[in-house]
This record gives C-alpha cells, sequence and structure tokens, in this order.
C-alpha cells in the first residue's frame, strides 16, 4: 500500500475540533442541575470574597468598632442580618469573613497539596522502603480523626486563626498521599510510560511530564471537595475558640460568640451558620460535578 | 558475532513471585538478527515473547544472558550506553491508545525522542516531526490533536513515526496490528513492508501470536512456547513443514478464512501451563501428541540443527520430516 | 429445512438510533435478517459497525435512552419481542434467547463456586421448578457435554482457578442448559489464544452439528466465523450488505466491501506480497448518507450508488446490497479485483 492512499483514507475521517472535548465536559457539567448550583454559589462567594469590604455598609464593624447603642437588633432595613452583643452589623462581617474563610480554604487545601502530591509521587514511583514508610506515616495519619489532631495542634501552638491553619494543613495532607500513590502506581504501568522509557526518558520526566499531568484531574476534584471541608474545619476551630478570636471576622468564631446568645437572638449566629452552610454545600456541589465530568469511573 | 544487528544469548528473564516461586517467564533463549532482517517471534500467552521484546530494549532486567545491539552490550550499558541504546533501538507497543501520553499532542509525541536524544530544537525539530509524520500519512492539520481524537490505525502510526524519528536500526513490534480492524491492519502492514524498502539497514524484531501477519512480514520465525525457542527458521520453510508438534498445532489452529489447502488438523488438548510452573523434560510434554514416556517427561530436549538454517527442540525433529504436514 | 418452516428469528426493516449530544447517530439502518431453525450463522463486521448493538437491541438489552428503535420487527419463532416488557424480555432471554461474550470472566461471579452458579441459573430458567438435584445432575451433564475435563472437581472450584477457554466452557454450558432456541455468541473467543481457540470453535461446531443448536456468531475475523457456521451476513456502517452461504463469500464475495476485507487480509499459507486496504473510514453516522453508506469508499461507485439500494439476489441464497450487479455492463465490473 502507498503513502498516497493511508494519506487519502486519514484525511476522510470525520472532521475533529480541537476543543471539542473542553465542549463536551463543559455541556456534562452544566446538565447537572447541582452541579451548577454549587458553581453558581462558588461563583458568589467568591466575588464577594474579592468585593466583600466594598460591598459591606459598615466595613469598620468587621474589627471590632463597638457601638453598644445599636447592640443585639432583629434583622432590619438598616442591619439586614441584626447586630450582634457589641453593636456591630452582622451582614457585615459576614460579607468581610468571607475573605477570611477563602484564605482558610486555599491554604490550608494548598499546604495539604504541596506535602500530599509529592509524597504520594515519591512513593508511587519509588516502591520498596521508601514507599513503605510514606506509606505508614500516612496511615497513622489517617488513622486519626483529624479535627482532633487539629485541636491538639492548636492546644499546642495557641489559639489563632494562623495556627489553626497551619494544624488542619498539617492532617489534610494525608489523602493527597493516598490519592496521588494510588494513580501513580497505576499510571506507571501505561504503556505511554514503557515508551517513554525506551525513547530515553529519565524518572524526573517520567514524574513531571507523564505522570503528574495525568493525575491532576483527581487532584482537582479532591482539592475543590477539600475547600468546603478545611472552611468547615476552620469554623469548628473558631467555634471552639481555637481559631479566630473575637472580634476577628471569621463566621466560626461568630457563630461561637452568638452562641451564649440563644434563642432569643438567633441572629447572632443563624447568618454565619447559614454562610457556612451555603459556601461548604457550594463547594461539594462544585466538586462532585467535576468528579463526574473528569473522573467517571471513580463514582 | 558483529556481524549480527542483534544477537541474544542465552537469555534467561525470572520473575519472583509471593510464595517464593519463579516465573521463568524466558529460559534459555538464543537469536540473532542480520541487519535489514524481519524475524518473526510467535507464541501464545505466557511464552515469554513480549518479555523478549522488552528486555531487548532493557525496559526489563534480564536475569542471565547477552544481549548484543550492533557490538551494544546492552546489560552492561551503563547511563551513556543506555542513550546510544536508546537511539539504536525502538519499540512499538500493541495497543496505540495507551501507548500515547493522553495529554500530549502528537507533534509533541514525536518530538519527545528528539528532545532527549539530539540537540534538535525550534524550527528544525518541528520541521523533522512534520516530516515523519507526513511520511507516516498524517498531514499537518492532524499534528496539533491529542490521541483521542485520533482513530486506532491514525494512532499506531504516530507511535511508528516517534520509534522511527530516531532513525533506530533496531525496531521491536509488540503485537503492534492486535488491536486493530483487520483493514486498518493491513494499513499498518503496508506501512512496515514499505520500510523494509526505505530502510534496508532497519532491523525487525516482530513479536505476535498471529500467524499470517508474520508470514506476510517475516525472513524468519522463532516459535515461543513457556519461555523456550521451540523451533526456528525461514518463515516459508517452518509454516509449511514445521517440525515441532507446537509449531504443528499452532498452525492448524489458525481460523483460514478461505477453503484452500491447509495442514492436516492437530489439535491439542488441555490448556497452556503456568509458566510459574513449567512441566519437567520437554515443557511440551503435558500437551504433546507424540510425547513418549520416559523420554519427553524426563529429559529436556537439545535445539536439533535440521537443514537450512532451522532446529527444532524437539526429542523427535529428526523423524519428523514430512510426518507433522500435510 | 424446509421454507414454510417459521423462522426461529426474524428481524424486519430494524432500525435503532442512538441520541447523542451531537445528535442523532443512525446506528442500525433498515437491517432483514432470517435465521432458520439449526443454523449457525456468522454476523461479521469491523468495529463500529453495528454487530453487537444489533444483536443486543433485539432482545432489548441496549438501553433506551439513548438508544431509540425507530422501525421494524422482531420475531422469535413468530412472537413479536419488540414491544414487550423488562419482565417478559428477561424471560425470553433466561430461557429461549441464551448469549455467551467475549470475557467469560466477566459473567461469572468470582465468589461463587462454579457448581453453585451453574446450579442456581439452571434452577432460575427453570422458574424454580427444578430441584436442586435435578439441577445439579443437568449441570454435570452439559459440562460434559462442552468436555470440561473432570467435571465432578471443576464444579467445586472458583471461576478464577479455571483457565479462560475453561471458563468460556462453563458459560456454555450455562447457556446452553435451558435448551435455547438461540444462541448468540459475541465473539467468543477474542480472548483466547490461538490453541485454546480452536478447541472451543470446534466445540460450537460440534453442538451445532449434533445438539442442531441455532446460533448468531458475531466476530470480526471471517476465518474463525468459516469454522463454525454455514452463512455469513456482513455489516458495514449500521446495514447488512452481503448475506451469503460461508462458501459463496470466500469463493465469490460481491460486495466491495467483502472483497476488500478478504483482499486485507494475510494469509498464514501462502505467500502474500501486497494487501489491499480499503481507503477512507466509516461514515459520520450523525449524517449518514442516503444511498450506499460504503460508496465514498468504494472504487467501483458510481451515480446509482446514491439513491437506497435494496438486496439482489446473485446466487442460491447469495443477497447482496450493492447497484452493480444491475447492469450488464457493471456486473462485470463487480467481480474485477
Amino acid at each position: 500500500m502507498s503513502t498516497a492512499t493511508a494519506q487519502a483514507a486519514e484525511t476522510a475521517a470525520p472532521r475533529q475540533m480541537r476543543f471539542r472535548e473542553t465542549r463536551r465536559l463543559v455541556r456534562t457539567y452544566s446538565r447537572s442541575f447541582s452541579s451548577m448550583v454549587g458553581l453558581v454559589i462558588v461563583l458568589i462567594f467568591l466575588f464577594i470574597a474579592a468585593f466583600g469590604p466594598l460591598l459591606a455598609p459598615y466595613p469598620e464593624d468587621a474589627y471590632g468598632a463597638v457601638d453598644f447603642g445599636a447592640k443585639l437588633l432583629p434583622p432590619s432595613a438598616e442591619h439586614w442580618f441584626g447586630t450582634d452583643q457589641v453593636g456591630l452589623d452582622i451582614f457585615s462581617r459576614v460579607l468581610i469573613g468571607a475573605r477570611t474563610t477563602l484564605q482558610i480554604g486555599l491554604t490550608v487545601t494548598g499546604i495539604a497539596i504541596l506535602i500530599g502530591v509529592p509524597l504520594g509521587l515519591i512513593a508511587g514511583m519509588a516502591g520498596g522502603w521508601v514507599a513503605e514508610t510514606i506509606m505508614r506515616i500516612t496511615d497513622i495519619f489517617l488513622s486519626i480523626p483529624g479535627l482532633i489532631l487539629a485541636i491538639a495542634i492548636v492546644g499546642a501552638l495557641g489559639p489563632g486563626i494562623g495556627n489553626a491553619m497551619l494544624a488542619l494543613s498539617l492532617v489534610w495532607w494525608p489523602g493527597y498521599v493516598r490519592l496521588v500513590q494510588a494513580k501513580t502506581l497505576s499510571q506507571r504501568n501505561e504503556t505511554y510510560v514503557d515508551a517513554a522509557r525506551a525513547l530515553g526518558a529519565g524518572p524526573l520526566r517520567v514524574v513531571f511530564v507523564h505522570v503528574l499531568p495525568n493525575c491532576l484531574s483527581p487532584i482537582i476534584v479532591k482539592a475543590s471537595m477539600d475547600m468546603g471541608l478545611a472552611i468547615l474545619g476552620a469554623a469548628s476551630l473558631g467555634f471552639l475558640g481555637l481559631g479566630a478570636q473575637p472580634p476577628y471576622p471569621e463566621w466560626g468564631a461568630m457563630i461561637s460568640t452568638g452562641r451564649a446568645y440563644l434563642p432569643d437572638w438567633w441572629w447572632c449566629s443563624l447568618f454565619p451558620g447559614l454562610a457556612i452552610y451555603f459556601t461548604v454545600l457550594g463547594f461539594n456541589l462544585l466538586g462532585d460535578g467535576l468528579r463526574d465530568v473528569l473522573d467517571p469511573r471513580q463514582r | 558475532m558483529s556481524t549480527d544487528m542483534l544477537s541474544i544469548r542465552n537469555l534467561d528473564v525470572h520473575f519472583p513471585i509471593s510464595n517464593g516461586q519463579v516465573v521463568r517467564a524466558v529460559d534459555g533463549v538464543t537469536l540473532s538478527l542480520k541487519p535489514g532482517e524481519t524475524v518473526g517471534l510467535v507464541g501464545e500467552s505466557g511464552s515469554g515473547k513480549t518479555t523478549v521484546g522488552k528486555t531487548v530494549l532493557r525496559l526489563v532486567e534480564a536475569t542471565a544472558g547477552e544481549i548484543d545491539i550492533d557490538g551494544l552490550d546492552v546489560r552492561a550499558a551503563g547511563q551513556k550506553g543506555l542513550k546510544a541504546l536508546r537511539r539504536k533501538a525502538q519499540i512499538i507497543f500493541q495497543d496505540p491508545h495507551s501507548s500515547l501520553n493522553p495529554r500530549m499532542t502528537i507533534r509533541r509525541a514525536v518530538a519527545e525522542g528528539l528532545i532527549l536524544n539530539t540537540s534538535l530544537r525550534g524550527n528544525a525539530l518541528r520541521e523533522k516531526v512534520a516530516e515523519m509524520l507526513i511520511a507516516m500519512g498524517l498531514p499537518p492539520q492532524f499534528h496539533d490533536r491529542f490521541p483521542h481524537e485520533l482513530s486506532g490505525g491514525q494512532k499506531q502510526r504516530v507511535c511508528i513515526a516517534r520509534a522511527l524519528v530516531l532513525e533506530p536500526d533496531l525496531l521491536v513490534l509488540d503485537e503492534p496490528t492486535s488491536a486493530l480492524d483487520v483493514s486498518v491492519q493491513a494499513q499498518i502492514l503496508g506501512v512496515l513492508k514499505d520500510l523494509r524498502l526505505s530502510r534496508p539497514r532497519l532491523t525487525q524484531l516482530f513479536i505476535s501470536h498471529n500467524l499470517a501477519v508474520i508470514r506476510f512480514l517475516c525472513d524468519r520465525v522463532a516459535v515461543m512456547y513457556l519461555g523456550k525457542i521451540v523451533e526456528e527458521g525461514p518463515v516459508a520453510e517452518v509454516f509449511g513443514d514445521p517440525r515441532h508438534p507446537y509449531t504443528r498445532a499452532l498452525l492448524s489452529a489458525v481460523p483460514v478464512p478461505s477453503a484452500v489447502e491447509r495442514p492436516e488438523r492437530l489439535r491439542l488438548t488441555g490448556d497452556i501451563p503456568s509458566p510459574a510452573n513449567v512441566p519437567k523434560g520437554c515443557a511440551f510434554h503435558t500437551r504433546c501428541p507424540i510425547a513418549k514416556v520416559g523420554v519427553c517427561d524426563t529429559r529436556a530436549p537439545e535445539p536439533v540443527p535440521l537443514s537450512s538454517g532451522r532446529q527444532a527442540l524437539c526429542h523427535f525433529a529428526d523423524q519428523t520430516k514430512g510426518a507433522l504436514s500435510a | 429445512m424446509t421454507d414454510s418452516s417459521t423462522p426461529t428469528l426474524e428481524i424486519r426493516d430494524f432500525s435503532l438510533v442512538f441520541d447523542t449530544f451531537d445528535g442523532t447517530y443512525h446506528a442500525i439502518d433498515k437491517v432483514n435478517l432470517t435465521l432458520r431453525p439449526g443454523e449457525a450463522m456468522g454476523l461479521v463486521g469491523e468495529t463500529g459497525c453495528g454487530k453487537s448493538v444489533l444483536t443486543r437491541a433485539a432482545f432489548g438489552l441496549v438501553p433506551t435512552p439513548p438508544a431509540r428503535i425507530t422501525s421494524g420487527s422482531v420475531t422469535l419463532e413468530g412472537r413479536e419481542l419488540l414491544g414487550l416488557s423488562d419482565r417478559a424480555l428477561r424471560g425470553v432471554r433466561g430461557k429461549d434467547v441464551a448469549m455467551i461474550f467475549q470475557d467469560p470472566m466477566t459473567y461469572l461471579n468470582p465468589v461463587f463456586r462454579i457448581g453453585t452458579q451453574l446450579v442456581d441459573a439452571i434452577r432460575a430458567q427453570s422458574g424454580g421448578k427444578a430441584s436442586k438435584a435435578e439441577a445439579r445432575a443437568l449441570a454435570l451433564e452439559m459440562l460434559d457435554k462442552v468436555h470440561l475435563p473432570n467435571p465432578e472437581r471443576q464444579f467445586r472450584s472458583y471461576p478464577h482457578e479455571l483457565s479462560g477457554g475453561m471458563r468460556q466452557r462453563v458459560l456454555i454450558a450455562m447457556a446452553l442448559a435451558a435448551k435455547p432456541k438461540l444462541l448468540i455468541a459475541d465473539e467468543p473467543t477474542t480472548a483466547l489464544d490461538v490453541t485454546i481457540q480452536a478447541q472451543i470453535l470446534d466445540l460450537m461446531a460440534e453442538l451445532v452439528e449434533d445438539m442442531g443448536l441455532t446460533m448468531i456468531m458475531i466476530s470480526h475475523d471471517l476465518g474463525v466465523v468459516a469454522q463454525v457456521c454455514s452463512r455469513v451476513a456482513v455489516m458495514y456502517a449500521g446495514k447488512i450488505v452481503e448475506d451469503a452461504p460461508i462458501r459463496q463469500i470466500f469463493d465469490a464475495p460481491s460486495h466491495p466491501y467483502t472483497q476488500g476485507l478478504l483482499a486485507a487480509l494475510p494469509h498464514p499459507f501462502k505467500p502474500v506480497d501486497k494487501l489491499a486496504s480499503i481507503p477512507g473510514s466509516l461514515p459520520d453516522l450523525l449524517n449518514p448518507p442516503e444511498g450506499c453508506r460504503f460508496a465514498a469508499r468504494c472504487a467501483k461507485a458510481h451515480a446509482a450508488c446514491a439513491a437506497p439500494v435494496d438486496f439482489r439476489t446473485v446466487g442460491p441464497g447469495h443477497e447482496v446490497a450493492c447497484t452493480l450487479y444491475d447492469l450488464a455492463e457493471t456486473k462485470e465490473l463487480a467481480h474485477e479485483h
């Protein structure tokens, strides 16, 4: 057979567009109602995190401008979410708290990825005692409930928003090690890794050019879910008094303070609680949607 | 002998498995390929044919024996030697889909070998890659596509391009057409046959379970069973007058798409034994229709040289002339 | 076999589409197929020709949606199957139509012994009427029929302890225990080694001959089909293009696609210098051509190919969907290759 016929054979193939796959992903994602709800919530949240201080009617209230004259006012046109025990506008504090929350989510997930992904790659590629050591340490971390470990760490370091984030990051990475190690093990046996080795690719090139890019989808999915969970974790620490300290505008700490005024002054706790609820829900729905699109088999 | 392009001597590849047992995937294989020759390596699952191919490329480490590619001692090669090996020898795998990184355009995939092994960069690199892809029948509008946007046949062309762009002298082909449809297989086989004319020095080790494909493409054939080469010789002679009963059984098992002449039926009973538990004596005696008690189940046969460079690993290879064919 | 007997399976004018993101995919288009009792027919075609979809959809095994049957009828011994409830179709599949597939391991439960699975399947097929002992006796009889060595011992084995060939024998035994009217074998030997494939094909040929089994064997390999079947239907892009006795397909292939397929095959016992390949690729079934679906790749295509093509009879029991057989001058062209 001549090359000419082959060429004719192949050009006649149905024309496929470059971004066909992307378009299909977008369409699959947008078909699911809950995924779209998640995306919308997350977008609203990001918008508020970016522009919160500009949107807030009383931005100075975020950092403890006390106004006892206006304390514990119920929701009204002036104070949409009411005011707290020192007269701070809860609506303003919830808006401005979004940025703190985003910061917590990003920091915790980011550090967890920075620790977990390299360890997972090493464990997956190296094998032998290196992998054993990494995986057993990971198992130890995974066997202790994360929040309890985090409480212990914050207890040792002292309460505060920075220490809370640090503690959460330290308990968050083992999940990534497990995920990436499993994925690496399966990628390592793919034929294209063998093909790359036959072309002379060294282990580093195999890891960064061939294995890691193919692990990205599950990492993205897990990260988007973890954003929600990390926010919940930080709020829990805040609620326990181990995270952000009042009057710092952090949702968990706000619920904690507001708890003393339940049930008569319910708005003190309810609105920060709803903010946490919707944000976590949003990130979880987003993660679910992304998983359905990127990793249909892992359901 | 240094005149051979590839010479394998007494190659053993053993894999330890969990309970202290050892899988003798390749057991004392000796095979040599002259420059420009295409040799088929045929066998069923567990025969070790794929392991031989991967060991030649050092994708699997040998346990014992020698592998020599055009004067390069593959097993002893260090960093530098391996680098030389990558330019001398390349491999093409069975499943073109899984042998391409799904996140690389085919242009990148073909360029990778050049980036790793040559100083070619920029436009020169781009041109060389494009030229190779076009020569393999993939016009420029395909070059920026991802593997999933191509058909199976197109992907296999990419794999061939990726291997050939390094201008190797030895090409190991591991079932390159088994995952393809018949009409696409014909195209790929055509490409490979054309290569024999356009690159007379290119030596091909063609691993397959498909005897018809081997017959079409190869000069010589080596038949493997449970890690050993049981018969070897020019393809027309081996297929025309098989001297090892296993070869004959294989040939008579091929479903032939016509009512034409074919060797008399020889059906094997039973299954292929596990390579972790190879029968004593001749490995084939458990399924062999001419096995003799007291000989085949106790004594391992030595290769029996036959006419015209053929040999068979059978105690009775001398006596089976014509008897095993139609 | 008389022509007046009711066909075991009759598929008339069967069309099926898939509703996808990109539009309506015309997977099967107006397929006609008749299978008489005791006949073993091969259904041959390349990836994407619709051979598996056709046989699965006919017995309600293709989920709707995304699939949609747009026309036609499927009758099993005169009984219409399209439009039956899921429940009724399950009954048909368990008892009247049996199926075996490419990978036997997928269809055996790894945690139960072979015997347990066989006995359960047989009792389910009988609608719970057979006692355990009866089912066991029948299971052993069937294992003997498919020449499974040492059936008593294999009865107590787990699926992973059996080789691929033995597993396929077990599945054939399971399929045939209910004495089905029709067996559908979908690439039953594709996953097996050559020598094992030969054993299984021998077994299937024996069952067809001795038990009078009626069978459709789906394969991409004309050679495999030739070992077992007396008739072949060749499918291309959702249509049957040629339907002929097996010898006719090899001796006088009539559709250019069939001719192309045969010319593309290397031969183990004949030196072949060049393999013909079929240029081009499958038509876009989202917008299939109105006429012959092979025309775009056919060297002998002419103006008449643009209109829908019906079957012409070119020999005894030999039908082909090609316009080349209409006119005297094109007839000659048809057999040039």
